[in-house]
């Protein structure tokens, strides 16, 4: 995600977001369906963008009064502009009675809190080296420094079995379709089952630690799109309490996708590492890509 | 026949094994301890929550509005 290095750097934006402002990130995929007052306002705040075409994106800026009416609403990713009018709107800015909506149902078809008692991983991936042949502009630059993130969801069951020492398949193929992806440059298609043609997992039992090797190989039934790779990783518990889930995979990659054009045009290096992430952070709570198939995802074999 | 097989190991060759010095540059590089700047923002991802807060602190909202997560995908 280029916006966050891009746009949000400097402390001055940082501060102005803190004090001056309520901070809220979303994921259109899901406020553009929600059928509830979550997604209404959404809507409502995002329908008054001016020159927003109908059927396009609504993702952008957008700085709003409580109840919904817009104040600037944009689709831009320069740091400049967003300085700009960061500062101004909160200067400018009335208190005006607006009010902020109330009560409702949340829209179950399309809420993805936490399953009960899984985990939350940190997910992050990497193109290694510089595989491209060309030169970039300074956007491509900072495309091919990205770091991806995403969220892995370690269900109850699977967090029983590693407190128990031993590796829930589940959890390999959930990772391998779902995470072992390179999406670097954006949304990246994910993995078919029957495109899982090796996914290996051997663990070692420590005193403490249990040690996870392996190896994947991930290929489109057409060849257009593959990945092989190698896992290290080492996963640690204490009583009830999973305290370490460190793994990294690394291994060639080959291909794109429609929304990650700008791959290397030759096989290419990408790490991908997973780590628990902090419970308390806000970010936590947003669910993994591929749960928008949330039967999919939560499902694997 | 062997010398397909041999062909097809010269282009898809096992990846190598991970070693516990690469695992632990990788894992660094990858998953940072410090924080970036963005990270600092005191995000909300409940707009509801987020508008009764602005209310209350008689703030305007600030909505980052993405395809994928801006805190978790992508």
């Amino acid at each position: 995600m280029l916006d966050r290095a891009s746009s949000f750097k400097g402390d001055e934006v940082v501060r102005l977001l803190a004090r001056g402002y309520v901070p809220v990130a979303l994921d259109v995929y899901y406020h553009e369906r929600r059928k509830d007052r979550e997604g209404a306002l959404y809507r409502k705040i995002v329908q008054q963008r001016p020159n927003l075409r109908p059927g396009r994106t609504t993702q952008g800026f957008y700085i709003a009064r409580p109840d919904g009416q817009l104040i600037q609403g944009w689709n831009n990713r320069n740091p400049d502009l967003l300085l700009k009018r960061l500062r101004m709107e909160a200067k400018r800015y009335e208190v005006n009675g607006a009010r902020a909506p109330q009560g409702g149902t949340p829209d179950t078809a399309f809420a993805r809190p936490v399953p009960a008692g899984a985990l939350v991983a940190d997910v992050r991936a990497r193109i290694l080296g510089s595989p491209w042949e060309d030169k970039p502009d300074p956007w491509d630059r900072i495309l091919r420094a990205a770091v991806s993130r995403d969220h892995l969801w370690i269900t109850a069951a699977e967090k029983q079995a590693l407190l128990e020492s031993r590796w829930p398949q589940t959890l390999t193929h959930r990772i391998a379709r779902f995470h072992l992806i390179d999406n670097t440059r954006g949304e990246a298609p994910m993995w078919r089952s029957e495109d899982i043609r090796v996914a290996e997992v051997q663990v070692e039992t420590g005193q403490d630690t249990m040690t996870v090797q392996g190896r994947v190989t991930l290929r489109t039934k057409d060849d257009r799109r593959w990945y092989e790779a190698s896992l290290l990783g080492f996963v640690r518990a204490d009583g009830e309490q999973l305290r370490r889930f460190d793994l990294v995979f690394r291994g060639q990659f080959y291909g794109q996708g429609r929304w990650t054009p700008g791959a290397p045009k030759r096989p290419f290096t990408l790490a991908v590492a997973f780590s628990l992430a902090d419970p308390d952070a806000a970010s936590t709570s947003v669910p993994p890509q591929a749960a928008r198939s949330l039967h999919s995802y939560l499902n694997t074999r | 026949m062997i010398s397909v097989l041999m062909v097809a190991a010269l282009l898809h060759p096992d990846p190598p094994p991970l070693t516990r010095s690469e695992f632990a540059r990788l894992h660094r590089e990858l998953i940072p301890a410090e924080t970036e700047p963005w990270e600092r923002v005191p995000w909300s991802t409940d707009l509801m929550n987020a508008a009764r807060r602005a209310e209350r602190k008689k703030k305007p909202l600030f909505i980052w509005a993405m395809n994928g997560h801006p805190l978790g995908c992508v």
